[in-house]
């Protein structure tokens, strides 16, 4: 059964193929899309393009950049001895957000995950390896998620690491700011209590 | 709407809408069934401990329509060492998913969820072999849904067991030389095989500690025991090959450095 004319059914399954957009959705884009005005349309078809086609990943760290090597790394008052890995170049930005950062990063592009058929040597952990080789590194600092996969690739980086003689910490999760102690769950307080820190 | 609480195991997370996941949870009373935990992304939500894969929960759930939502949560067990060891959680994740395609949504299964507490309890055991824990699984769980291998005698003539010295996963149990010809994915099962066959299929998972897993034996009986699996279950398992793949590297490098599930203690 044809409900859309041939090019709209087309443009919602294209929209389909983005995450988080099912029929519904893809439907609502594709007409809200159909009402803008045709140049409007054209300038964000035209910016996609030249985003996907001016944003590379950088040779060194993995993250999004339009010149290689990136920003950070590229940077001379960064220190090159502390590398923070992450899972994707959205933690980077949340990173970079809290000012308190002066290291290097390193994104692995996603976590370990045994259901997602995601292995080791699926992300970027040889990159890793060759860069704690190539010398000058003494920390690394892992901050994947707080959840399975998270962890699992935490501790995975960190058996790695540790025979080339690097210091390797994982950030603590614990108690959010701002939170009440009897709100917390037993998870998160049990996580807090391993990371306490001596004051 | 209906307010239902239930003791649950999550057996697989996806991400949903900005910050919600989907989590199916496997239950005694209410078998297998999916709820939303709403905001369990966010870090400061009281529901992320509880919407973790392995995690065992006492949970209260509003029931909808198609998808229950996640209202509260009690953890009982985050099973906390699988979730830290790469081979514990890929062996965990293959249980789960393996429980997973072989499990009808909302039928009581009470059997099963038993099994597969006890079964992620020993995989969090300090002590455990992962590798080993997944193959009693493996044979409890088939043995339990229904698809219990004869391990006494030939499944087509009835000889008697040391003349059945093979096992056939299609037609389900140990053939004797006669009648493996019936069966074209027979593999031969030899004394100590079929003794570990038996073993893991009645023994508690305490009581395999002792079980090796370079023999001959061991082999046979995992060739065997992953044909049965293979047989029976209709799609190919993402973490079966996860498990392969991260072994073959582990192999590749042990010269190396590190690699592999179990770099110290080699598991094919
Ligand atoms: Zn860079
Ligand atoms: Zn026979």
């Amino acid at each position: 059964m044809q409900f859309y004319a041939e090019p709209l059914s087309r443009l919602i399954d294209e929209l389909r193929r983005l995450p988080g957009v099912g029929a519904k959705t893809g439907q609502r884009l594709a007409f809200h899309l159909l009402a803008m005005a045709p140049a409007d349309v054209q300038r964000l078809a035209d910016t996609m393009v030249e985003a996907r086609r001016r944003i590379t990943d950088c040779s060194i760290c993995g993250n999004l950049t339009e010149a290689d090597p990136c920003v950070t790394c590229s940077d001379p008052s960064r220190d090159r001895s502390c590398i923070c890995v992450v899972e994707r170049p959205e933690d980077v930005i949340a990173m970079e957000r809290t000012r308190e950062y002066r290291g290097v990063y390193h994104v692995l592009g996603a976590a370990i995950s045994p259901m997602e058929g995601v292995g080791p040597g699926d992300i970027r952990l040889a990159e890793l390896v060759n860069r704690v080789k190539a010398g000058g590194v003494t920390e690394i600092i892992v901050a994947t998620n707080p959840n399975t996969e998270g962890e699992v690739t935490a501790v995975y980086i960190a058996n790695l690491l540790r025979p080339l003689g690097v210091r390797v910490s994982r950030i603590a999760h614990g108690v959010p700011v701002g939170g009440d102690l009897e709100y917390a769950d037993e998870v998160t307080l049990a996580r807090a209590l391993e990371g306490r820190r001596v004051m | 709407m209906a307010m239902v609480g239930c003791e649950g195991i999550v057996l697989r997370v996806r991400d949903f809408n900005e910050a919600d996941r989907i989590l199916t949870i496997l239950s005694a009373a209410e078998g297998k069934f999916e709820a939303v935990a709403r905001g369990a992304r966010r870090p400061r939500s009281s529901m992320a401990g509880a919407a973790q894969l392995f995690t065992r929960a006492n949970m209260m759930l509003f029931r909808g329509r198609s998808l229950d939502t996640l209202s509260s949560a009690e953890v009982l067990s985050t099973h906390q060492r699988v979730r830290s060891d790469l081979a514990c959680m890929a062996y965990g994740s293959y249980i789960a998913e393996l429980t997973d395609a072989m499990t009808a949504e909302r039928e009581p299964a009470p059997d099963v969820y038993s099994l597969v507490c006890s079964t992620l309890a020993a995989l969090d055991r300090k002590e455990a072999r992962p590798a080993v824990v997944a193959l009693g699984f493996e044979m409890k769980f088939l043995s339990l849904i229904g698809f219990k291998p004869e391990l006494r005698q030939c499944v087509s003539c009835g000889a008697r067991e040391p003349e059945a010295d093979w096992f056939g996963p299609n037609e389900g149990g140990l053939l004797c030389a006669r009648c493996r010809a019936n069966d074209l994915t027979a593999v031969p099962v030899g004394d100590e095989a079929r003794g570990l066959l038996r073993a893991l299929m009645v023994r508690p998972y305490a009581r395999l500690s002792g079980v090796g897993e370079n023999g001959k034996a061991y082999v046979q009986a995992r060739t065997a025991l992953r044909r049965y699996v293979d047989l029976r279950v209709e799609s190919s398992l993402r973490t079966l090959e996860f498990i392969d793949d991260v072994n073959s590297m582990g192999r590749e490098e042990a010269n190396d450095s590190e690699g592999g599930l179990e770099p110290d203690r080699q598991v094919t």
